[in-house]
């Protein structure tokens, strides 16, 4: 039994209560790490003054609180977040690719088409200011002969993201999902979808350290294990 | 968000760790009632409720990360966080004209909707701790009520009870088991 065993034990019901001050408190928490005793005795009564907040008399809180409160926290709501669910992000716009390079993808592109059964090309180019890598990514054209794929990689911080033009519009209950690919496994990121013009954005979160592949396959469910038969629609080598 | 609505609180907290600002508005609908109640009964002013919320929500969304499920449910956690919040309010004085551990005079009042199966179950389990309550010894409801919804520390309830703080702390820690032996197994997590 840790020394002071009976004088902490006696401060369980007020610590549970918020009525210990603060370095109480935590000598208590320091107490209560090494003493099994008190930390099941804690557990116990911990259920009755959870239980207190729940016996108040419910009042209708104010639709302003709610308003103001959610003002904040959309200010503050990384754009990059993970999208477990269907989200359309705001169209951004893709730094110019050089008139010359543009050339160059065309002529690629239709070579990888006709050869490969793709649109897009694997084409990379950087903006003016070097600031971004901008990788064509390689569409299905059996599936979607009009769609184009397109990686946007800052160099330095920040996150990628995906932007796809063209793509076929989704039936009703579908998603895009987007998966990471190291050659051996692929790893599911999140969903997305395309407007009427089947233009959408992904942001790519984590980075793209150690990922080969960036691939976009149609699901009918977010949260599956694998890319579903035929599998990815979009592929862009990063 | 419909898809959001439909999910357990558990899902609907992932998605506001990954930065969601819709699944945290899903959060704010289920638990805001009870968090402002909570506050409102503490501090006795819808000011300082409002003010307790904002700052308990905020903290909520800015230590989104800090969530672990198995330490209770998303609800309890919550709570948790708006009562502290509160507390720290009382102790900082930003309360100046409250009336503390009393009920009296607070108007109860329900939003006019349909009763859902969920809004039921809360009720219910309202009127169960209540039960609870009403079943402790007068000085043990003393010291749980002025502790807990009135913020004050045990040396502050002693002093004003002219009691012993020994005798001020058996008194919550014998209330707390009391309720704990009312409440039964089948206590709410």
């Amino acid at each position: 039994m840790p020394r002071g065993h009976e004088e902490h034990q006696d401060n369980v019901g007020a610590y549970l209560l918020g009525a210990l001050p603060e370095l109480e408190a935590t000598a208590f928490e320091k107490h209560v790490m090494g003493c099994a005793d008190c930390r099941d005795e804690l557990e116990r009564l911990r259920v009755s003054a959870d239980a207190l907040a729940r016996a108040v008399p419910q009042v209708v809180a104010p639709g302003s609180l709610k308003a103001s409160l959610m003002d904040a926290v959309r200010a503050e709501a990384p754009v990059t977040a993970v999208r477990r669910f269907p989200i359309r992000l705001p169209r951004i716009d893709l730094p110019r690719i050089r008139p010359a390079m543009a050339w160059v993808s065309a002529a690629f592109l239709l070579a990888v088409g006709v050869l490969a059964g793709y649109a897009g090309s694997v084409l990379t180019s950087e903006d003016d200011a070097g600031n971004v890598r901008t990788v064509a990514g390689q569409v299905d054209a059996a599936r979607s002969p009009n769609g184009t794929a397109t990686l946007v990689i800052p160099e330095g911080e920040g996150d990628a993201t995906l932007r796809v033009n063209g793509m076929p519009k989704l039936a009703k209950g579908y998603l895009y999902e987007v998966w990471y690919s190291n050659g051996s496994r692929n790893t599911p990121v999140g969903t997305f979808t395309v407007d009427a013009d089947g233009t959408g954005v992904a942001a790519l979160p984590e980075g793209l350290e150690g990922v080969e592949q960036v691939m976009v396959t149609r699901e009918r469910a977010p949260g599956v294990k694998a890319p579903s038969p035929p599998g990815p629609l979009v592929t862009v080598k990063t | 968000m419909s898809r959001l609505t439909s999910l357990a609180d558990e899902e609907v907290m992932h998605a506001v760790q990954e930065g969601d600002a819709r699944a945290f508005e899903v959060l704010y609908d289920r638990h805001g009632g009870p968090s402002f109640s909570l506050a409102y009964r503490m501090a006795g002013n819808r000011v300082t409720a409002e003010d307790i919320v904002q700052d308990a929500f905020l903290s909520i969304w800015r230590s989104r990360e800090r969530y672990r499920g198995e330490r209770g449910s998303v609800r309890t956690w919550i709570l948790g966080i708006v009562h502290h919040r509160a507390i720290d309010a009382l102790r900082r004085n930003l309360v100046h004209d409250r009336r503390r551990a009393s009920s009296e005079g607070i108007e109860e009042r329900h939003e006019a909707r349909e009763l859902t199966d969920v809004e039921a179950a809360r009720r219910e389990e309202t009127r169960t701790v209540r039960a609870a309550l009403k079943e402790l010894p007068d000085d043990q409801l003393r010291v749980v009520e002025l502790a807990y919804y009135g913020g004050f520390t045990h040396t502050q309830i002693a002093d004003m009870l002219d009691a012993p703080v020994g005798t001020v702390k058996g008194r919550m820690r014998l209330g707390l088991a009391k309720m704990r032996r009312s409440l039964g197994e089948e206590a709410v997590a």
